[in-house]
C-alpha cells in the first residue's frame, strides 16, 4: 500500500491541478473552436436544405454573367452565384475585392437568409487572372465529372 | 551554361553534405579532433557552394536570363532592378534555396563560434546539420530546382506577382528565413546533447545567445510581414490569422519559451529536459511551417506552389525528423539531469507558468491551423476556423502572461520577499488602472472592459519595468543615471526592454483595434468628408504610366480646421503582364495616429468609391517590434555580468 506522506500528499494536490488546469483548458479551446467554425457549403447543397437557414456559414460559386447590379450611391450591391446547376442570390454592403468580376470565383462569409438568398459580410476573390479558390476548384471538378456521367 | 553550373555546385554540396552526415558514424574509426576539422571543411564548402549557385541565379534574374524556367516565370525585362534582385526569392525554387543558404550559413556560424563548446559536440553537431542540409538539397535537385530550363526560351518573363513588387517584401523573407532557419541551431545542440548524454550549464548560455539571435530575426521578419500586409493589402489590417502567418507565428512562441527556460536552465540547472523537448518542438514547428506554406495546401496570400509531390516530400521529411526525435529524446532524456532535487518557486515558478501559457498557446493555434485540413480530408465538412478564434484564445492565453511579467521582474531565484513585492507592485498597478481608466474616458468616452484591462496590463507592464531600471542605475557605479543604463548587464537591459516593447505594443494592438474609425463610402469628385478631427477633400484622379504597370492616382487633400495638412495619393495600379489589379494605399503616419486611403472601385466618370480609416495608435505595434529586437540585441551583444561584476569589484 502506498503512503501518503505530506510530500506525496503536496504532490497529488500539485497533479491534481494541473489536471484540473489542463481539463478547463481543454473544456475552453473545443469551446472557442465549436463557436467559431465556419462551415462550408455549395450552392447545390444549400437548395438542397443542407444549410441550416440563418446561421453563419461560407458559400463559393462563380459569379454569374449579366447579374451584378450595382447601387448608384451606396456600396450596395447584389448579385448570383452558381456551380453549374443551382443559382444563389447574393447581397453584400462594402468594397468588393480588386479581382471580383463576372464569371470569377468568389468565396464568402455571411448569413443563409433562406433558401435561395444570402448576405455577404466578406467577398474574397484572389489576386491572380487564374486563381480559383481551392472549395470552389474543388467543386467546379466534381459538378464536371458528375455532368460528364450523365 | 548556367543550368549545368549550378546544378553542379549544387549536386557537389548535396554529396558532401552527406559526407558531412555519415561523419556522426565514424566516432570509433577517426578521433575527435579529426572528425571536428572534416564537418568545418565540409561546411564552409558547403555554404561556399551553395553561395555561389545563389549568386548564379542572381545574376540570371539581372541579366533577363529567360532560359531557366523560374526566371521566366518570375521577372520581366521591364521590371526594376530592385525587384529583379527580390524576385530571386520571389517565389518556390529560389526561396528554397535562400533557405538552404541560410541553413548552411547558420551552420557555418556554428562552425566558427563554437569555441567553448567540446569538440565531440560540435562535430555531431553539425553531422545532424549535414543531414539536413542534404535533406533540402536533395529537395531542391528533384522538385524544386531553379536552374531548370525552359524551351523554348520565351522573349519576355511573365513577371513578378505584383504582390511582392513593394519594399516591405525585398527583406521580409530573408529575416523571416533567417529567423525560421535559425531554430534548425537548438534543434541540433538539442540533438548532439542527447546522443552524447551529457549537458553542462556553460553549453546552456552558448545556446541562449544563438536562441536570442534567432528569436530577433523571426521578430523582425513577422513584423516586417505584418508591416507589409498593413501596407499592401489595401484592407487596412495587419494580422489576419491566415494559415502562414500562424506558421511563422508559432515558431515564434515556442521559441519564445525556449528561450526563457533557458534561462532557468543555465541559472538554476532544472528544466533542462524541457527545454531540449521545446528545442525540438520548435524546429518541427518550423519545418511543419515550411511544409504548410510550400505545399500549396493552404488558402493564402503567401501560397503560391501548388505541387502536392513537394508537399508530400516534406511531409515525409517531418514525420521522419520529428519522429526520429522525439524517440531520441523519450531514450535519452533522463540522463539530462544536473540537480535532482529542487523546489520550485519564485522566479522559476512564473517561468514556468510563461512556459505552460506560452506552450499552450502554440498548441491552440496549432489546432486551429490544421483542424480544417484534418476536417476536410477526413471528409467531416469544409471549415474554416474564424478569427475570433484565435482572438479569443490568443487574449485570454496573454494577458495573464502579462500580468506576471512584472512580478518576475521583481522577484529572485528560489526565495522572494513577497511582503515587498506586493507592497511595491500593488502601488504601480493602482496608478496603471487608474490611468488607463482616466485616459480611456478622457478620449474616448467608452470603457469596454477587455480594452480597460489590456491597457491597465499593458502601462502595469512598462511602469514595472522602467521603475525596475531606475532602481538599478541609482545604485549603480557611475553618478550619471544615463551612463549607468549602459552599463546595465546585457541580460537585464534586454528583459526589460523587451518586456517594455510588449507592453507598448499591447497599447497598439489594443486602441487601433477597437478605436479605429472606418468609412467605406462613394465620393464624388471635390466633395468632402471628415474623420475624427480632419476633413478630407477628394480632389482628382489621375493616370499615370510606369515601366510595367498603368495607374489611376487619386489626389486628397487633408485639413484641419481649415490649416492644409497633407495630400493622399492612393492608387490602383494594373499591372501589364499578368492584368493584376492592386491597391496602393496612401496612409499618413504620425506618432499618435495614421490615416489611411485607399481607392476602391471606379463607379462613373467622377464617383469612387472610397475607403478611409483613421487608425489611432498603430505606430506603437512598430515601436513595440523594435524595442522588442533592440532588447534581443542587447541580450546577444550586451555586456556580460562578469564583467559588470568584476568592475564593481575594483
Amino acid at each position: 500500500m502506498i503512503k501518503i506522506t505530506t510530500k506525496n500528499k503536496s504532490n497529488i494536490i500539485k497533479i491534481m491541478i494541473f489536471f484540473f488546469a489542463f481539463a478547463g483548458f481543454c473544456a475552453l479551446l473545443i469551446y472557442a473552436l465549436s463557436k467559431n467554425m465556419v462551415y462550408f457549403y455549395t450552392p447545390t447543397q444549400i437548395i438542397n436544405k443542407e444549410a441550416p437557414v440563418g446561421s453563419f456559414i461560407r458559400i463559393g460559386g462563380m459569379v454569374k454573367k449579366n447579374s451584378v447590379i450595382r447601387s448608384k450611391d451606396s456600396l450596395k450591391v447584389s448579385f448570383k452565384i452558381h456551380d453549374l446547376e443551382q443559382v444563389i442570390n447574393v447581397s453584400y454592403d462594402g468594397i468588393l475585392p480588386d479581382l471580383f468580376g463576372e464569371g470569377q470565383g468568389v468565396v464568402m462569409t455571411g448569413k443563409l437568409l433562406d433558401t435561395k438568398n444570402f448576405i455577404a459580410d466578406e467577398v474574397l476573390a484572389k489576386h491572380d487572372e487564374n486563381y480559383m479558390p481551392p472549395e470552389v476548384a474543388d467543386m467546379m471538378k466534381e459538378k464536371n465529372k458528375e455532368m460528364y456521367k450523365k | 551554361m548556367i543550368t549545368e553550373i549550378g546544378n553542379f555546385l549544387l549536386s557537389i554540396a548535396t554529396a558532401l553534405s552527406f559526407c558531412m552526415f555519415f561523419v556522426i558514424f565514424t566516432e570509433k574509426i577517426i578521433n575527435v579532433g579529426s572528425r571536428l576539422l572534416f564537418c568545418k571543411l565540409f561546411i564552409h564548402l558547403i555554404t561556399f557552394l551553395i553561395f555561389i549557385s545563389f549568386c548564379l541565379l542572381i545574376s540570371a534574374f539581372l541579366t533577363d536570363n529567360f532560359s531557366l524556367r523560374y526566371v521566366a516565370n518570375n521577372s520581366n525585362i521591364s521590371l526594376d532592378t530592385i525587384y529583379k534582385f527580390s524576385a530571386v526569392w520571389g517565389a518556390h525554387e529560389g526561396s528554397i534555396l535562400l533557405w538552404v543558404l541560410i541553413l548552411s550559413l547558420w551552420g557555418s556560424g556554428v562552425a566558427l563560434l563554437s569555441k567553448n563548446l567540446p569538440k565531440t559536440i560540435v562535430s555531431d553537431m553539425l553531422a545532424v546539420m549535414g543531414f539536413l542540409l542534404l535533406f533540402f538539397l536533395l529537395f531542391i535537385l528533384l522538385s524544386s530546382n531553379p536552374f531548370d530550363r525552359i524551351f523554348p526560351v520565351p522573349l519576355n518573363g511573365r513577371d513578378l506577382n505584383p504582390l511582392l513588387q513593394d519594399p516591405g517584401l525585398i527583406i521580409h523573407p530573408p529575416m523571416l528565413y533567417i529567423g525560421y532557419v535559425g531554430t534548425s541551431i537548438p534543434f541540433i545542440f538539442a540533438i548532439a546533447i542527447l546522443l552524447n548524454g551529457k549537458i553542462n550549464i556553460t553549453w546552456l548560455s552558448w545556446l541562449r545567445k544563438w536562441v536570442i539571435c534567432s528569436w530577433v530575426f523571426l521578430t523582425m521578419g513577422i513584423s516586417l510581414g505584418s508591416w507589409w500586409a498593413y501596407h499592401e493589402l489595401g484592407w487596412g489590417g495587419w494580422w489576419f490569422w491566415d494559415p502562414v502567418e500562424n506558421a511563422s507565428f508559432m515558431p515564434w512562441l515556442s521559441i519564445t519559451a525556449l528561450m526563457h527556460s533557458l534561462i532557468v536552465s543555465e541559472k538554476r540547472g532544472i528544466f533542462i529536459s524541457w527545454s531540449i523537448l521545446l528545442a525540438i518542438l520548435t524546429f518541427s514547428l518550423s519545418l511543419l511551417g515550411t511544409f504548410l506554406v510550400r505545399s500549396g495546401i493552404l488558402v493564402s496570400v503567401h501560397a503560391f506552389a501548388n505541387d502536392p509531390e513537394r508537399g508530400l516530400y516534406i511531409l515525409l521529411f517531418l514525420t521522419l525528423i520529428i519522429g526520429s526525435s522525439l524517440l531520441l529524446y523519450f531514450l535519452r532524456s533522463r540522463y539530462l539531469v544536473i540537480k535532482d532535487n529542487y523546489s520550485i518557486s519564485s522566479k522559476e515558478l512564473m517561468l514556468l507558468i510563461n512556459n505552460l501559457f506560452l506552450t499552450i498557446t502554440t498548441f491552440a493555434i496549432l489546432l486551429g491551423t490544421l483542424y480544417p485540413l484534418i476536417s476536410s480530408s477526413l471528409d467531416l465538412g469544409k471549415i474554416s476556423v474564424g478569427a475570433p478564434y484565435f482572438n479569443f484564445i490568443f487574449a485570454s492565453m496573454m494577458l495573464p502572461i502579462v500580468f506576471l511579467m512584472s512580478p518576475a521582474i521583481y522577484s529572485g531565484w528560489q526565495n522572494t520577499n513577497y511582503k515587498y513585492l506586493t507592497k511595491k507592485l500593488s502601488i504601480i498597478l493602482f496608478y496603471s488602472i487608474i490611468i488607463s481608466y482616466i485616459f480611456l474616458n478622457v478620449f474616448y468616452q467608452t470603457d469596454i472592459f477587455i480594452v480597460f484591462i489590456a491597457l491597465s496590463l499593458a502601462i502595469f507592464t512598462i511602469f514595472s519595468s522602467v521603475m525596475k531600471i531606475l532602481q538599478i542605475t541609482k545604485n549603480g557605479a557611475s553618478k550619471n543615471i544615463i551612463k549607468n543604463i549602459f552599463l546595465l548587464p546585457g541580460s537585464i537591459l534586454s528583459n526589460l526592454l523587451s518586456h517594455i516593447g510588449i507592453g507598448v505594443l499591447i497599447i497598439g494592438i489594443t486602441i487601433s483595434n477597437y478605436y479605429s474609425i472606418q468609412k467605406e463610402v462613394v465620393m464624388k469628385k471635390n466633395t468632402e468628408i471628415t474623420i475624427k478631427d480632419t476633413t478630407i477633400r477628394f480632389v482628382n484622379v489621375k493616370r499615370k504610366i510606369e515601366n510595367n504597370y498603368s495607374s489611376q492616382v487619386g489626389i486628397f487633400d487633408a485639413f484641419s480646421e481649415n490649416n492644409y495638412l497633407v495630400s493622399f495619393f492612393p492608387e490602383k495600379r494594373t499591372y501589364n503582364i499578368q492584368k493584376n489589379v492592386m491597391t496602393e494605399a496612401a496612409i499618413d503616419s504620425s506618432f499618435f495616429r495614421d490615416i489611411y486611403i485607399a481607392l476602391g472601385e471606379n463607379l462613373s466618370e467622377d464617383s469612387w468609391v472610397v475607403r478611409i480609416y483613421y487608425k489611432p495608435y498603430i505606430q506603437f505595434l512598430w515601436y513595440g517590434a523594435a524595442l522588442m529586437i533592440l532588447g534581443g540585441l542587447f541580450g546577444i551583444f550586451g555586456r556580460n555580468k562578469l564583467s559588470q561584476n568584476a568592475q564593481n569589484d575594483s
